[in-house]
């Protein structure tokens, strides 16, 4: 769900650099300095884990992880993104600096959302049927949040643009309920062997 | 040089005049026989820009248009990356310095980067010996291999942490990570902030004329 460079309109890609500078403020404000490294090396974890491809039948892909991003790091999950995706347009040559913007502010929205509604749910499950499901929901929520905001993005560029974004979001239907399954598992496992990470 | 970068991208981004991108396609013509510029990734672009050529065509509501559309963005991705390959990614961390990050996010990015080196081999060595256990396994459970792979990956991390940040504290704190060298503007950088605002600023007429 990176948007590439060329594509948006200047107005979209200053709101984008306004809305990620307004996350990335807050982010920081709220992470304490002690906290730094450790939010570097989540950050870090979680860049590399979604460069590992998955593989379905005969094709693969490779997952976003932004509910666990989100659900971990909460309001500092702006700046993860930022930094995740600033290193990998100027180290790794891939996606752009120029929309680094609003890719972040996407992604970051979507995570942070998914903090704000299930964060709760899922750190206070009462149950484990329940913590599974919300896990769940918060995966493939926050992967539809995402395409859904790329989709919104391309429409306020063009109106023409809304039949892609939504050839957008049906692709990441299947995207969404893997993510689902992986974040429901990454949860319980971390529920079981360090609860002190969702607190 | 990095912002000479940013202003000529967001110049060649909003134009849609042809004529303004002609005039814009000089710079990278330039540097694209001055400068070595790595192919591989361009040729990865391009194929991305393949795959939105496709998907614009059979979307928009024109098929003609659309195709029009998707070359026209993928000459400007082409151009943007040119660019940025010549200016911007040889410079490395240093563009990283060059922007005007706050500190606690200058920092959080020299230890993201170093996170990222120091966990690539815990995390593939995890993938592999994984693979080597259970190469022939459902769906679901590969995804559940994966979830705890990465669930430990963030416990050991999160322990590495700790111990970082205890040693970070003994070498006096944050500190260390300001850069000693101050920043100051030369003649040289800014006659290159002058041609690149110009000649950016050309490319934005010529889209509106």
């Amino acid at each position: 769900m990176h948007i590439s460079e060329g594509i948006l309109s200047g107005s979209v890609l200053l709101a984008g650099w306004t809305g990620t500078s307004e996350g990335i403020a807050v982010g920081l404000r709220k992470t304490d300095t002690s906290r730094i490294v450790r939010t570097a090396l989540l950050s870090s974890a979680f860049f590399l884990a979604s460069l590992v491809n998955v593989r379905i039948g005969p094709s693969s892909t490779h997952l976003s992880l932004l509910a666990p991003m989100g659900l971990i790091l909460g309001w500092g999950v702006f700046p993860a993104v930022f930094t995740a995706l600033l290193l990998q347009a100027v180290l790794f040559h891939f996606g752009g600096l120029l929309v680094l913007g609003v890719n972040t502010f996407i992604m970051g929205t979507a995570s942070l959302s998914v903090y704000l509604l299930f964060g709760r749910a899922v750190r206070e499950g009462r149950s484990k049927s329940l913590t599974v499901c919300m896990s769940f929901l918060a995966g493939s929520v926050a992967v539809l949040l995402a395409a859904g905001l790329a989709g919104l993005c391309l429409g306020l560029t063009d109106s023409n643009y809304l039949n892609t974004a939504k050839v957008l979001v049906i692709a990441h239907i299947p995207v969404a309920l893997i993510e689902g399954v992986v974040t429901a598992f990454v949860i319980m496992w971390l529920k079981r062997a360090a609860p002190e990470f969702l607190s | 040089m990095i912002y000479c970068a940013l202003v000529y991208a967001f110049a060649v981004s909003v134009s849609e005049n042809l004529h303004a991108l002609m005039i814009a396609s000089i710079l990278p013509a330039i540097l694209l026989c001055t400068r070595k510029i790595s192919l591989p990734p361009l040729l990865k672009i391009n194929t991305v820009n393949a795959v939105m050529l496709f998907t614009l065509a059979l979307t928009w509501p024109v098929m003609s248009d659309g195709s029009i559309l998707g070359l026209v963005i993928a000459w400007r991705v082409n151009m943007i990356y040119i660019v940025f390959a010549a200016l911007v990614f040889p410079l490395g961390m240093s563009a990283v310095y060059a922007l005007p990050l706050p500190e606690k996010m200058r920092v959080l990015v020299i230890l993201t980067l170093r996170g990222i080196h120091i966990l690539h081999d815990s995390i593939d060595r995890a993938f592999l010996s994984a693979s080597l256990r259970a190469p022939d396994v459902g769906l679901m459970m590969r995804l559940k291999i994966f979830a705890y792979v990465l669930g430990a990956s963030l416990l050991r991390s999160s322990d590495r942490s700790e111990r970082m940040m205890r040693a970070v504290e003994c070498r006096g704190g944050f500190g260390g990570f300001m850069q000693s060298e101050g920043k100051s503007l030369r003649v040289r950088d800014a006659m290159l902030a002058v041609i690149s605002v110009s000649y950016s600023g050309l490319v934005v007429l010529m889209n509106y004329a």
